[in-house]
């Protein structure tokens, strides 16, 4: 078994979970999307949470607008939905559990 | 003394050393190709782009005003390869097809029809470009061979009327991933008629204007 491959899936399953985190009840530029998740060591390159935000903002958990900037073209701001703000709450939730669970396992 | 080129990313313009240039545009369009066919790919390759635009700016000042073959690199690498891009996130289901024997099967195309759709179903049969069988039976029909001929075939071979009909035509075993992509092609079809169409109509619409 390889061990990359394990943790890529690990990670897989919660950074769906860190972006609707970071983005909470804020309005976020995407570069501080990226640099958060980035600081958490989450992600290793920008590209991968470029699919992701528009996936989510498909599946309705993400609404932006654009904002004018003075140092360029206009900038995207990311914001939950109602919705997304839901399943945040209930993803956040069984994290926690899950995460009680397997600390709970590995201390044996 | 260096050759630099003048391109625009995302509506900023950007100077690139020649061999900068190439590489990021090599870049570029891999992450095209690689996003090209999925859902939402133009808004997810317009991101990109415009993240590339903002950092590449950042590297810019009063005293350097030209992107290097560094400055690329070090936006490539911070970026990542398009084959990492999908590691984090989703991945599209993959449908295995059932390996069926001689899928394959003569029907007449009607979406690609002169009259009966016969001619464009014989080529899809024999893998041949219609235009060749047309030019057969207009021949043959010519020089004296009857017309009855085509209307034989006409009322002996089906129409092609469902997705799955069609793939046999052309002889795709039929599975998900195909009809996914014969709806995708005969749905961008019709758009583009649609478009035609639409600016057809505006152009009419101008000269009267006028």
């Amino acid at each position: 078994m390889k061990v990359e491959k394990t943790n890529a899936q690990m990670r897989k399953g919660v950074i769906e979970l860190c972006v609707l985190s970071v983005i909470s009840d804020k309005e976020v530029y995407t570069s501080d999307i990226l640099a958060a998740m980035k600081e958490a060591e989450l992600i290793v390159v920008e590209g991968t949470v470029y699919p992701l935000l528009t996936r989510l903002k498909n599946d309705g958990l993400l609404k932006y607008k654009w904002e004018e900037s003075t140092s360029g073209p206009p900038r995207k701001y990311y914001s939950l939905t109602e919705e997304g703000g839901s399943i945040l709450e209930k993803l956040t939730k069984n994290w926690q559990s899950l995460n009680k669970s397997v600390n709970k396992l590995l201390k044996k | 003394m260096k050759k630099t080129i003048n391109t625009n990313i995302n509506g900023i313009s950007f100077i690139f050393d020649d061999d900068a240039y190439a590489v990021l545009n090599t870049y570029l369009n891999a992450i095209k190709s690689h996003f090209k066919n999925k859902k939402g790919s133009d808004e997810i390759i317009s991101d990109i782009e415009s993240r590339i635009a903002e950092l590449f700016q950042q590297m810019l000042n009063d005293k350097k005003q030209v992107l290097n073959m560094d400055d690329v690199k070090q936006v490539k690498d911070q970026m990542g390869q398009p084959s990492d891009f999908d590691q984090d996130t989703e991945e599209e289901p993959v449908y295995y097809a059932k390996p069926s024997g001689s899928s394959k099967r003569l029907y007449r195309d009607t979406n690609d029809r002169m009259i009966g759709g016969v001619c464009s179903g014989l080529g899809a049969y024999f893998n041949v470009d219609t235009v060749w069988i047309r030019l057969i039976f207009v021949i043959a029909i010519l020089s004296g061979v009857s017309a009855l001929a085509y209307i034989i075939l006409w009322v002996i071979i089906p129409a092609a009327r469902t997705v799955s009909e069609r793939l046999e035509m052309r002889g795709d075993p039929v599975n998900i991933s195909n009809i996914e992509k014969l709806i995708r092609e005969e749905l961008n079809e019709i758009r583009d008629k649609v478009d035609d169409l639409a600016s057809q109509a505006r152009d009419t619409f101008r000269k009267k204007k006028k």
